[in-house]
């Protein structure tokens, strides 16, 4: 039985001992509980709060309070059991629902049955004899969170409204605490979230405020910016974390603090995201790195509070497009020429300085030398310094390190951070470790010029003054890159070595040079069909032959390429052979045949004019012998233009036995022109268009205003012409005029 | 072994003549070395050259066209051209191919 | 009221103020947070999602709406989960398909660690492909419960791809350049395309006659490739010049298919059975690169995705166009091998006899091992003919190697032969070739030795070579004496030595590669040995001295020699033997360096 105190004092003390309780801890549960316990037993013999879920749902006791505990737990176990239905009659619900207090000063077991949840719900009411109940609604923000309710048992004072209205006046609190709470719990939850997604991320994450102050950073961004915690990037003076690094545009213009998109957000820019290069000034270390900013405002006065900055690490994906890049650019400079000298110092300047300082190639000479073919840095003295060095101290192959070790085993090798000892060990002299000095090689990569069967070269590249180390991936690049030059190195050697061959053979094929005869000019030309590694068919010599006598000799084997040149070489060596031992044009051309026959491999066919001159002495004419075997027959222009074929046809050599040639005397005046030529040059041009004897006729007419060489060459050209520049057949052309 | 190792080329300039002595192999790997040391030599024309093989272990067909060059060379420039005798194996080819017998041999 | 109770409520009062400023300020730290939040976690290009317990979706940042495929948030949330994600396919990296169990939310759910999971999905309309890392967390009530967790979608395409591209291209480079059998490195340059840049890859190479070779088919599942072979039944003989491979070869330039659409396959097909075998393929997008050399087309590089659903695009073209450009120069690298080693072969062909002919009464073999050098074409020359009454048999050596010697040993050869002619003795032949090569402009020596076969009769001259052997039952001895070398010396003569073959008797004339080969320790097989071989085999017939000889040679040698090394074996008949009545020639060779020649004759 309570005694009816003073009711002002009471509630006054009851309103303040709350609010202390509900100031000194954010902690629902205790507050709850702890105002609950207030009230009893002041105010009421049982004292329970009711919390509402979000969104209107279910109804769920934070507190129960009563002198008797058996009493608190067992209300606590029922309401367990059989939850408060927000749609149903009980007055709490009601309350709840509807936002209004409750009086019920008085209640009989009648009433308390009809809002009970359940018979077991009722009889406990009835059993602990619930007598009178005063609800108040837990109000805040304009929402109903809950209710409050106070509880007299048996025999007691009803409550009356001033009870009531003290019962909503401590809801109120109450419902402000709670609010509190959750408020705080939100933004816990929040920040949880925001802390976990941060940490998670990859990207490096910094809140900057206006005086560039870091507020928060994330464990990416400690580690981006070189710092050993995130607290240590807060802490930090601002713009003292940047001084760390060099930043540069994807130019390679430096760039300023104020430059970077987080400053000038504040200066009310919108910038876009910025590519930026930034080197660890410590360790030359490099990344690329996209930054973007974004504002956190004010919603009210607009104003930045914050720059999200954002920073994506995308120095692998760029280092590959770079080198990507940088490949296909080298790769275009390596196939632009087959001097590989040129196109090697080419790539070293390409090398320079996109991915290092000093670039050098050398490559191993036919005498097993080690020559270098390629030298390029970005500062000039350096280059003339490299080359003393080459010259006072060329790398032997024996070498225990340096680029002979690479060309020796074939593999790279990266020096990340040149030791000063090691480059002392490795100088042979002073003037030596000088020289090297000099150069200032901070990180060096040597790797080797591979061709499928062997090592030709090696590569180095060197970071010198810029700041930069090399590392792992730069070594993939370098490897790449002197594999490729490798290749087109072996490309050009083997190319060269085509062409040497054709040319040798060539050379097999032709006179090395035109003998002098007195009294006469004689000019020749050569013209190979196709491409120049082809070698050709045709052949031409002009030897002595006895006292005051010439012999001139044109042929054309039939075929190209290296079978066609061997029996090209046995028929010129065939003749010349003959003509030595004195036979007459008939018998070389006799013992050429048989030569042809006597070759086991199918049948060579060979077609041969052979002309004899004997000069008798200045402005006299010529005394000329024509022999001819399946060959177009020469020409003698005369002095107007008018040219004349000689000779009389003869048998091809080399299939049909016997064969049937003549010698035919005739003479060649002086001012006459001699033109002996292979059927390449009347073939010339396509079938149905061919230069034909008629044009050849023609192209003589220009002769005697010309000098021998510019004829030939005329003559050249217009079957080139004909031939719409793409010969069938060799064209050789032998020409003598009589002075 | 490094091909500079094959064949050692001396070159001794004495009162009326320039020596140049070879020790090794002069093969097709380190004949070209002996034209280098003839031109890096800078003789005087009119001075005798001679080609010292006392000390030369080997020789094949490529160092034989060496000498025979070296011999041109020398014509051409109006010096005297002369070959000692060589170890045994060296002098049987030296003798198989008539150079011992057509080239001149150094006075004392 | 009292004066206690005005404090009082004043107090309270003062209380309730301080109460709304804390709430002010907790509304305004939410509104804060929240902000910071959207700010920072909205504006990431990274995805990241929240999802409770039951997996549903609580938050999703605006690029991880974008990446699931929806425009709003409204949209996402009110979706079912299982129809998110339905329009993808979706592969771990190893290619295994993937499953809701293995994503990294759903075991942080069942309480298990979850490590980052790399992810390959393609739309399955538009065959676009991505790569994604996912990464989760759990994020933990007051009770250390798992309350929801948060997933990263880290945007990791082009980073991948960056390390496929770079792996096929160093792996397709290194293959390139490790052989020169191109056709094996580009049909595993194909293989390697395959899955991972395409699903099919297919080189052809046009040869000098401008036809076209299929040379590698590559795909994964090695039984999709009778596919391929039946498809081959259908390639027209004249390529259409104005599309797909045709073009390419024509003209030299890419083309490149972002999506086929079935009118397209049906155009192509040539019959009913040619559309099926096309749809069966499942063509989705396909490229063709040209390996080119400059303005040479040497073939061309097919990609093809198809049942993966992905389409190829820019980043392929570049990749392929790439790769092309390194199997054209890899190609073009092997043929001048190929080519050289041709002109070698060629070359030496016709400077050996290709047959040795059949001498009457007499059996005749030879050796010829050409030095193993990058030249190929060697120094040593031998010849055998008949010229009237007499066979005449040269061996020699012209000074050198490679090219150059090849050129100076065809003249030596005509030149001998044309002259035999005239004069058939040994020593006004070499005269001659000593006029001949005086009279080049470059000092031009040879060695040689040359035998005039008349009957039983031998006479020989040499000149700068090394003396024949006669070798008999009664011993080895040396034959002739030595002359000059040819082309070196003014005054140089030669004389002639005589001698008659008994039946049984051989003569070998050999060059210096033999007495020069190079055993262990440095040491010189020289003239001891090599007379210890032959009196061995003294009795024996040609061949077989020959063989022996090479046999002995080859046991002693260590190491490939760099020199030529030949020998002759001429041997007079032994009467009533097999070989009496009948020329015997036999010849040996090294297997694999010189050009195959005729064997044994009987």
């Amino acid at each position: 039985m309570t005694e009816k105190a003073p009711p002002r004092d009471i509630a006054v003390e009851l309103l303040v001992e709350a609010g202390a309780v509900m100031a000194s801890s954010l902690d629902l549960a205790t507050t709850m509980q702890q105002v609950a316990q207030l009230t009893v037993p002041r105010l009421a013999d049982l004292c329970t709060i009711d919390l509402c879920d979000d969104a209107g749902g279910a109804i769920r006791e934070v507190a129960v309070a009563s002198a008797d505990v058996g009493l608190a737990h067992d209300l606590e176990a029922m309401r367990r059991r059989h939850p408060l239905d927000p749609d149903g009659e009980h007055p709490v619900a009601r309350v709840i629902a509807s936002g209004e207090p409750m009086l019920l000063a008085e209640m009989n077991d009648v009433l308390m049955r009809s809002f009970a949840q359940g018979s077991e719900h009722a009889r406990f009411m009835i059993e602990h004899r619930y007598r009178s109940v005063a609800m108040a609604p837990l109000v805040a923000r304009g929402r109903t969170l809950g209710a409050l309710s106070v509880l007299r048992l048996g025999d007691c004072e009803p409550y009356c409204g001033e009870d009531l209205d003290l019962a909503c006046e401590l809801a109120r609190r109450a419902a402000l605490a709670i609010d509190n709470a959750r408020l705080y719990s939100e933004v816990r939850q929040v920040e949880q979230r925001l802390a976990a997604i941060l940490v998670n991320l990859a990207e490096a994450i910094t809140l900057m405020d206006a005086q560039g102050r870091m507020v928060f950073a994330n464990q990416a961004a400690a580690e981006l910016l070189q710092a050993s915690s995130p607290e240590e990037l807060m802490r930090a003076r601002p713009g003292s974390i940047m001084e760390r690094f060099l930043v540069l545009d994807e130019h390679g213009r430096e760039l300023a603090l104020d430059q970077m998109p987080g400053r000038r957000l504040f200066k009310g820019e919108r910038p876009q995201p910025l590519l930026v290069r930034n080197i660890v000034r410590a360790t030359g270390e490099e990344r690329w790195l996209i930054v973007r900013s974004s504002p956190v405002t004010d919603p009210e006065s607009g104003r930045v509070l914050f720059a999200v900055n954002v920073f994506e690490n995308i120095t692998e994906v760029k280092r590959a497009q770079l080198a990507e890049s940088f490949m296909a650019e080298a790769s275009r400079v390596l196939a632009s020429s087959m001097d590989y000298s040129d196109t090697l110092q080419g790539v070293a300047r390409l090398a320079v300085p996109q991915i290092a300082d000093g670039c050098a190639v050398d490559v191993v000479n036919e005498h097993g030398e080690i020559e270098r073919v390629a030298i390029y840095h970005r500062d000039p003295a350096m280059v003339a310094l490299a080359r003393r060095l080459d010259r006072g101290y060329r790398p032997a192959p024996g070498d225990p390190a340096g680029v002979p070790e690479v060309i020796r085993s074939g593999r790279p090798r990266l020096y990340a951070e040149v030791d000063p000892d090691a480059l002392a060990a490795y100088a042979t002299d002073n003037e030596h470790l000088e020289l090297l000095q000099g150069i200032g090689a901070r990180s060096v990569i040597i790797a080797p010029l591979a061709a499928p069967a062997r090592t030709l070269g090696a590569v180095t590249l060197i970071c010198s003054d810029s700041g930069r180390r090399f590392s792992h991936a730069d070594l993939g690049l370098a490897v790449r890159l002197a594999r490729r030059a490798g290749t087109a190195v072996e490309s050009a050697r083997l190319y060269t070595e085509r062409n040497r061959i054709a040319h040798v053979l060539g050379a097999a094929l032709l006179p090395e040079s035109l003998p002098a005869v007195p009294g006469v000019q004689i000019e020749a030309l050569y013209r190979a069909a196709g491409e120049l590694n082809d070698v050709g068919g045709d052949f031409y010599d002009v030897l002595p032959y006895g006292v005051d006598r010439w012999l001139l000799v044109i042929g054309d084997v039939c075929g190209k390429g290296p079978r066609a040149a061997g029996v090209t070489a046995l028929a010129r060596h065939t003749l010349r052979a003959a003509a030595m031992l004195g036979q007459t044009p008939t018998g070389m051309l006799g013992t050429l045949h048989r030569a042809l026959r006597s070759q086991p491999m199918g049948a060579d066919l060979c077609t041969a004019s052979l002309v004899t001159l004997r000069h008798a002495g200045t402005g006299q004419p010529a005394q000329l012998t024509v022999t001819l075997a399946g060959h177009p027959p020469p020409l003698v222009i005369d002095e107007s233009g008018q040219a004349t074929q000689v000779g009389r046809p003869g048998t091809l050599l080399g299939v049909i036995d016997p064969i049937d040639v003549a010698e035919v005397e005739t003479q060649l005046r002086p001012g006459e022109t001699l033109l002996l030529y292979t059927d390449g040059l009347p073939e010339a041009g396509r079938s149905d268009h061919r230069l034909g004897e008629q044009e050849l006729l023609a192209l003589c007419a220009e002769a005697p205003g010309l000098d021998l060489a510019a004829m030939l060459a005329r003559i050249e050209q217009m079957a080139l012409r004909q031939a719409q520049g793409m010969l069938r057949d060799d064209i050789a052309l032998l020409a003598v005029r009589l002075c | 072994m490094g091909v500079e190792d094959q064949l050692g080329i001396t070159v001794r300039r004495e009162a009326d003549r320039v020596v140049i002595d070879l020790d090794g192999e002069l093969d097709m790997a380190s004949a070209p070395f002996l034209q280098s040391a003839l031109d890096g030599a800078e003789i005087e024309p009119e001075t005798m050259v001679v080609l010292d093989l006392q000390s030369l272990q080997f020789i094949d067909s490529t160092g034989l066209r060496a000498i025979l060059s070296l011999r041109d060379q020398c014509r051409e420039r109006a010096q005297q051209f002369a070959v000692t005798r060589g170890s045994p194996q060296v002098q049987r080819l030296l003798d198989i191919t008539g150079v011992s017998e057509h080239l001149q041999t150094p006075t004392a | 009221m009292d004066l206690d109770s005005a404090q009082l409520i004043q107090d309270l009062a003062e209380a309730e103020r301080e109460r709304e400023q804390l709430v002010q300020e907790l509304r305004h730290a939410l509104r804060g947070s929240e902000r910071r939040f959207e700010a920072i976690v909205g504006s990431l290009t990274d995805a990241v999602t929240i999802r409770d317990r039951e997996h549903r979706f609580l938050y999703a940042n605006s690029a991880a709406i974008a990446h699931l495929g929806f425009d709003s948030w409204e949209q996402l949330r009110d979706t079912p989960p299982a129809q998110i994600m339905k329009d993808y396919l979706v592969w771990g990296e190893d290619g295994g398909v993937i499953s809701m169990d293995d994503i990294p939310s759903v075991r942080i759910l069942r309480g298990e660690q979850a490590e980052p999971l790399l992810i390959r999905s393609v739309h399955q309309d538009t065959g676009a492909e991505r790569w994604n890392l996912l990464k989760a967390a759990p994020l933990l009530d007051e009770d250390g419960e798992v309350e929801a967790t948060i997933t990263i979608i880290e945007e990791v395409t082009e980073r991948k791809r960056a390390e496929l591209r770079d792996a096929f291209l160093a792996q397709a480079s290194a293959a390139l350049a490790s052989s020169l059998d191109y056709e094996q490195t580009l049909r595993n340059v194909a293989q390697l395309a395959v899955p991972g840049i395409a699903d099919w890859c297919a080189v052809d190479l046009l040869d000098e006659d401008g036809d076209r070779r299929t040379v590698a088919v590559a795909h994964v599942d090695p039984q999709r490739l009778s596919l391929a072979e039946a498809l081959r039944g259908y390639v027209p003989e004249q390529l259409d010049p104005e599309r797909g491979i045709g073009r390419v070869l024509h003209t030299g330039e890419a083309v490149f298919y972002a999506e086929i659409p079935d009118q397209m396959l049906v155009a192509a097909a040539l019959d009913e059975r040619h559309l099926e075998l096309l749809r069966a393929v499942g063509f989705h997008s396909a490229l063709i690169v040209p390996m080119r050399l400059g303005e040479r087309i040497l073939g061309a590089m097919t990609l093809v995705a198809a049942e993966s659903g992905r389409a190829l695009d820019k980043f392929d073209l570049e990749l392929s166009e790439q790769v092309a450009a390194r199997a054209a120069v890899a190609i073009e690298n092997s043929r001048l091998y190929s080519a050289r080693s041709s002109i070698a072969r060629t070359l030496q062909q016709s400077l050996l006899p290709e047959q040795l002919p059949e001498i009457t009464g007499y059996e005749l073999a030879s050796i010829y091992l050409p030095g193993v050098e990058t030249s190929m074409v060697g120094g040593d020359f031998y010849d055998v003919w008949a010229v009237r009454d007499s066979w005449l048999i040269v061996i020699g050596d012209v000074t050198g190697k490679g090219i150059d010697a090849a050129a100076l040993t065809a003249l030596v050869r005509h030149t001998v032969r044309t002259a035999s002619e005239f004069d058939a003795s040994p020593s006004a032949l070499l005269e001659f070739v000593d006029r001949t090569l005086k009279k080049r402009p470059v000092l031009s020596v040879c060695t040689a030795m040359c035998v005039r076969l008349q009957g039983d009769r031998a006479t020989l001259a040499v000149g700068g070579h090394p003396l024949p052997l006669h070798v008999s039952t009664e011993g080895v001895r040396e034959l002739g004496e030595h002359g000059p070398l040819l082309g070196a010396f003014a005054d140089a003569c030669w004389g002639e030595h005589e001698v008659h073959l008994q039946p049984g008797a051989t003569l070998l004339a050999y060059t210096d590669g033999i007495t020069d080969a190079q055993g262990q320790g440095g040491v010189r097989f020289g003239l001891g040995r090599l007379r210890e071989a032959v009196a061995e085999l003294a009795d024996r017939p040609a061949a077989e001295v020959v063989d022996g000889l090479a046999r002995r040679l080859a046991e002693f040698q260590t190491g490939a020699h760099s020199d030529d090394t030949a020998a002759i074996a001429l041997r007079r008949a032994v009467a009533g033997s097999a070989g009496a009545d009948r020329a015997q020639a036999h010849e040996v060779t090294r297997a694999g360096s010189a050009p195959a020649m005729t064997a044994t004759k009987a």
